[in-house]
């Protein structure tokens, strides 16, 4: 009778098979050396002020909807909703952020710069204009 | 943070970076708690409580747990320097997790209402 080993036998049962799969979903940060602590607590940091900056958009998003009245049926939901998903984009984008700066640190390539400035600057830009715009569009109606 | 003390070093953390770390954790949950509120508010202006009592007990179970996870992370970082470095991918996930279901149930507070 052969014996299993330990891995093989984790492989057969179903938590072990989906701890698999969960696996290969996950990029590889096991790789490399550990950088300095520091440094992985600053990439922590960086992304805990993006996801308060989602949750920020988010609440805002929730504000707009309760408080901007323009006149104009549901055009408050034209800032409200926009900032909401930008809310929730910034916090998919800054854990996969997190993943690269990470997995860089690991294996002591440079950082990338971060999409997520942009994306931000751009977002807050295009609520601006469509605030602009409603405003204006408001005070030529009444 | 030039000419660093090497790791598992006495005096490896002179800049407090555990410290900042525990805050800006309990800084996050003090603004899940926050969106938590405003979704309750939502719910009662707009009388969508069995939507919002949902999402806001998930964001203020999410707050609570980013809060004990702080205090577990402060003690675990103390030893980082011996250890090594402290990635905590799941935890990281999970909190993404929580913001996204909190933005689809605030946009749909919004568009409901």
């Amino acid at each position: 009778m052969t014996t299993q080993t330990e891995p093989e036998h984790a492989e057969r049962t179903k938590r072990g098979r989906l701890r698999a799969a969960l696996r290969k979903l996950r990029p590889d940060l096991d790789v490399g050396k550990d950088p300095d602590p520091r440094f992985t607590l600053a990439n922590e940091r960086t992304f805990l002020a993006w996801a308060r900056t989602g949750l920020a958009l988010i609440g805002g998003g929730l504000v707009a909807a309760q408080v901007l009245r323009f006149g104009l049926g549901g055009a408050h939901l034209l800032v409200a909703i926009p900032a909401i998903l930008l809310g929730g984009l910034i916090a998919i984008a800054s854990y996969l952020q997190w993943q690269v700066n990470e997995r860089a640190m690991r294996l002591g390539r440079p950082l990338t710069y971060s999409p997520l400035v942009r994306l931000l600057a751009l977002g807050i830009a295009v609520l601006a204009l469509i605030s602009i715009v409603l405003v204006v569009i408001s005070a030529i109606v009444r | 943070m030039s000419n660093p003390e090497p790791p598992g070093a006495p005096g490896w953390d002179e800049g407090a970076a555990s410290e900042r770390t525990l805050l800006a954790w309990e800084r996050t949950a003090i603004a899940s708690l926050a969106v938590a509120a405003l979704i309750i508010r939502a719910g009662i202006v707009y009388s969508l409580l069995g939507l919002a009592i949902p999402l806001a007990a998930l964001l203020a179970l999410g707050s609570v747990g980013e809060w004990l996870f702080s205090l577990r992370l402060y003690g675990e970082q103390r030893q980082a320097g011996e250890q090594g470095a402290v990635a905590h991918e799941r935890v990281h996930a999970v909190l993404v997790a929580i913001t996204l279901i909190a933005a689809a149930g605030s946009a749909a507070l919004s568009i409901l209402r």
